[in-house]
């Protein structure tokens, strides 16, 4: 979405919240293709995110009269579409697990363990090197620095901030 | 109907629907001070046709949204003078000679306050919403006052207005 669409989403959205339902129209139409492109990137089955996309859009009319006009649109938006995906293949996926096989369901599990790994070692690149260091040594015993265990726990936990905001920012709340 | 129309229609039902608990979460206050007023003494009829349409106002305007929602809880905070104080000039004199004096003229300096109080917000504010707001304030003053008598409910009203429409006509011209 194009930094002129989004505040224009934003400004329709706050109009909407404020009860101008004047903006309800040339809001859908720009927030329609948006979610429905999004459900399509997270989740593999078209269907699946035709469906999400719109739960996303009825929820997002829902709730508007609640949105914050402080706040840009687009990120509250997303965080919707990302929690109606997740709610969506967590539904898929259990209704998968009682219908296959245990060693099925164990193969997919760890498949989906190592794709979370791939997201988040992909995160890590992104860390600074004094970040990524701390991590290393906090969770793989990997070159602990020589610094009292009151700061070496307290740039832990910052580095794992950091990586909890780089992962809401790419891949929703989980 | 297009499936896209279907989803156009469901979004919009969404959204007036959480306009209308948005409604409920903005005026409350109306319900709570309503149905204080239905348990004083005095002329239930006349307190209930005046709950009834404090609350039919408020909801609606908040449902309504824009300036006129925008002045449902100011109103209902100027209204609290002249709902507050006369009730309790009336416990303190209840029984004595000056007891209905002495309610007159609370509900006269209550509502007098109250419509200063109203002017004083209105220069910052549209003329929808110093109706309104003017309106909600008026309602709920009479409902402080109404169990004490029409009189003193309507003395309430007019003195809110008295002390509210010069001032808010100076500034307008201004």
């Amino acid at each position: 979405m194009d930094a002129r669409t989004r505040r224009a989403v934003s400004q329709w959205t706050a109009r909407l919240a404020d009860g101008d339902r004047a903006a309800f129209d040339p809001l859908f139409d720009a927030l329609w293709p948006f979610v429905r492109a999004l459900a399509r990137r997270w989740l593999s089955d078209d269907a699946d995110a035709d469906d999400a996309a719109q739960q996303t859009l009825l929820r997002v009319f829902a709730r508007v009269s609640e949105y914050d006009p402080a706040r840009d649109a687009v990120p509250w938006i997303v965080a919707i579409a990302a929690n109606e995906c997740r709610t969506l293949r967590n539904r898929r996926l259990r209704r998968r697990e009682d219908a296959l096989p245990d060693d099925l369901v164990r193969a997919e599990a760890s498949f989906e363990e190592h794709q979370l790994e791939v997201l988040a070692t992909e995160l890590l690149t992104e860390l600074s090197p004094d970040d990524r260091a701390a991590l290393r040594a906090a969770w793989f015993g990997d070159g602990r620095p020589d610094v009292a265990p009151a700061t070496f726990r307290k740039r832990v936990q910052r580095a794992a901030e950091r990586l909890r905001a780089l992962w809401r920012a790419r891949h929703g709340t989980p | 109907m297009e499936p896209r129309e279907e989803l156009r229609l469901a979004a919009r039902h969404a959204y007036e629907r959480g306009r209308w608990r948005h409604a409920l979460a903005v005026a409350w206050p109306a319900l709570f001070l309503a149905g204080l007023s239905l348990r004083s003494a005095g002329d239930l009829v006349l307190q209930a046709a005046l709950a009834v349409t404090l609350l039919a106002v408020a909801v609606g305007f908040a449902w309504r949204g824009g300036p006129v929602g925008r002045a449902v809880r100011p109103g209902l905070a100027v209204g609290l003078i002249p709902y507050l104080l006369p009730p309790l000039v009336f416990r303190a004199t209840c029984g004595t000679e000056s007891c209905d004096e002495s309610c007159l003229v609370a509900c006269a300096v209550a509502g007098g306050a109250a419509g200063l109080w109203l002017a004083w917000r209105a220069h910052r504010s549209e003329a929808p919403a110093v109706l309104a707001a003017g309106l909600i304030a008026s309602l709920t003053a009479s409902l402080g006052c109404a169990p004490l008598g029409l009189g003193p409910g309507l003395v309430a009203v007019g003195s809110l207005l008295a002390a509210a429409l010069p001032v808010v006509a100076r500034w307008r011209r201004a």
